[in-house]
């Protein structure tokens, strides 16, 4: 009887992922043209297989002993991905994947974030605990590390979803964070771990901004707090007002002579928040 | 528009979790739920618990017991393939009670009815003894496979025509230990027959 192999699949998506030019684009465009498939119509179940193999290997090596996928088409797969630009076919994902049927609300920022920002990111977190959201972030540094931090200290739910495999850690001093997230809450990833490991550190840096698509579509919003010109910030940004998700700038992006970008999103539909109660307001 | 939710398998990436099955047992679910978290909120959480109900619950409660009892017969419907059920056998896992107990509990019986009309249902296994039931006792109390053997007895009655495939309906695959003394009997009584174990969910463990 016909029924999905998580194996089968996840092998296949990797094996796919190693394929020339595979990105993001590539890979939801086919599937945009046979909506009905799963990545093993695509690869030989002798190569996905094998592929299957060398990632639970790979990620038993880093540590991972227990995790999930989550495939188009199968049980506990958030439609909500569906809003983003690509799609993903498939997630990885470590602890309890019930939290993402929480009401949600994703708080990012600059890396190299202002003390000011930090707190600001930790006030906003809270504020969403107290309301018994969900807070989810990116697990970078600054904003993000400061939301999650956060979201702990007041007894709350927190999701991140980094832009490295499971088991991988990127910046390292978030390694321990990362695995109480994951231990106590979630942890998810779509980037692929064969491919992840075979190609260069330039090209994996672009995963980071990937996942911001996805921490959109996974929420009902998302809160910038600090976000520099070129930041991968307003990858979400621009991916919330194209999925229909809230968007909130706080007041201090504004009021910084040295950024274009908030009244660009604001002129699009983004929220200005001046005071918390914008946010509030807003989330009903 | 409703997309069907297709049934997953239990795989090698996935079969540590049910540590009673066996590596060529053909067992598929829709959803999985993260053990030991009282996560209300999830609705496979709360389609099991409202399927779970005593029968001895209010009206209001069996209510919502009717409602997930249908509920899961049309994810049955919509995600097994037509030809399969038209030649199935569903054997429905029997509850934890005995029949001439309060609390005697058809609830498998009841989805697969309710999968859709002219199905063959039979209650092939029926229970002898009343246990306690799998979420009412701890971890290291949990029954083993021969202790349901002892109380599993096929109803002769229902032995005929023999089933060509069966189906073992579940409401939750945890270790795995009543799918596996089901088909032990099963599969002794109809040798011939390709037995699956079909679950509205497996549950998962968080990570360590």
């Amino acid at each position: 009887m016909a029924a999905i192999s998580p194996k089968l699949e996840l092998g296949a998506y990797e094996a796919l992922w190693l394929e020339k030019g595979a990105t993001f684009k590539t890979l939801a465009e086919r599937f945009a043209r046979d909506p009905t498939a799963l990545p093993s119509d695509f690869v030989e179940p002798s190569a996905a297989m094998a592929a299957a193999d060398e990632v639970l290997a790979r990620l038993k090596a880093s540590g991972v002993h227990q995790f999930g996928v989550r495939i188009n088409h199968a049980g506990d797969y958030p439609k909500k991905l569906r809003d983003a630009r690509h799609p993903v076919e498939l997630l990885y994902y470590q602890g309890a994947w019930e939290i993402t049927e929480t009401r949600s609300i994703a708080v990012v920022g600059s890396r190299k974030a202002s003390i000011e920002g930090q707190q600001r990111a930790a006030q906003i977190a809270k504020g969403l605990v107290e309301r018994d959201f969900t807070v989810v972030s990116g697990l970078a540094q600054g904003i993000d590390r400061a939301a999650h931090a956060a979201a702990f200290e007041c007894g709350g739910r927190t999701i991140a979803v980094i832009g490295t495999p499971l088991g991988q850690f990127y910046p390292r001093a978030n390694r321990d964070l990362q695995l109480r997230i994951a231990a106590e809450h979630l942890v998810i990833s779509q980037v692929p771990v064969l491919r992840y490991e075979r190609q260069a550190p330039p090209q994996n840096r672009l995963f980071f901004p990937e996942r911001n698509v996805t921490m959109s579509a996974l929420t009902e919003g998302t809160v910038i707090v600090e976000a520099g010109e070129t930041s991968g910030t307003l990858t979400q940004a621009r991916a919330a007002l194209h999925q229909g998700r809230k968007l909130f700038i706080l007041d201090s992006c504004f009021t910084d002579g040295s950024l274009t970008w908030p009244a660009r999103f604001e002129a699009e539909g983004a929220v200005r928040v001046r005071r918390m109660d914008d946010i509030w307001s807003a989330l009903g | 528009m409703r997309t069907p939710v297709r049934f997953s398998k239990i795989d090698d990436s996935n079969i540590a979790d049910h540590t009673r099955l066996r590596p060529d047992d053909r067992c598929l679910f829709l959803f999985e739920y993260t053990s030991g978290r009282d996560y209300s909120f999830s609705a496979t959480n709360s389609l099991v618990n409202n399927l779970k109900k005593k029968p001895t619950s209010s009206a209001a409660q069996l209510a919502y017991k009717g409602q997930a009892i249908n509920a899961c017969g049309l994810y049955f419907r919509e995600g097994l393939d037509a030809g399969w059920l038209g030649r199935a056998t569903l054997v429905p896992i029997p509850g934890s009670k005995a029949p001439d107990h309060a609390d005697f509990d058809d609830r498998m019986t009841r989805v697969a009815h309710a999968i859709g009309p002219n199905l063959d249902v039979r209650a092939l296994v029926r229970q002898t003894q009343t246990l306690r039931a799998s979420h009412e006792v701890g971890e290291g109390e949990r029954v083993t496979v021969d202790e349901l053997l002892a109380t599993y007895e096929i109803d002769a009655a229902l032995a005929q025509p023999e089933p060509v495939t069966i189906g073992i309906l579940d409401d939750v695959l945890t270790a795995g230990t009543h799918y596996r003394a089901m088909h032990t009997l099963l599969s002794r009584r109809f040798p011939n027959a390709s037995i699956f174990g079909l679950f509205i969910a497996r549950r998962v463990f968080p990570a360590p």
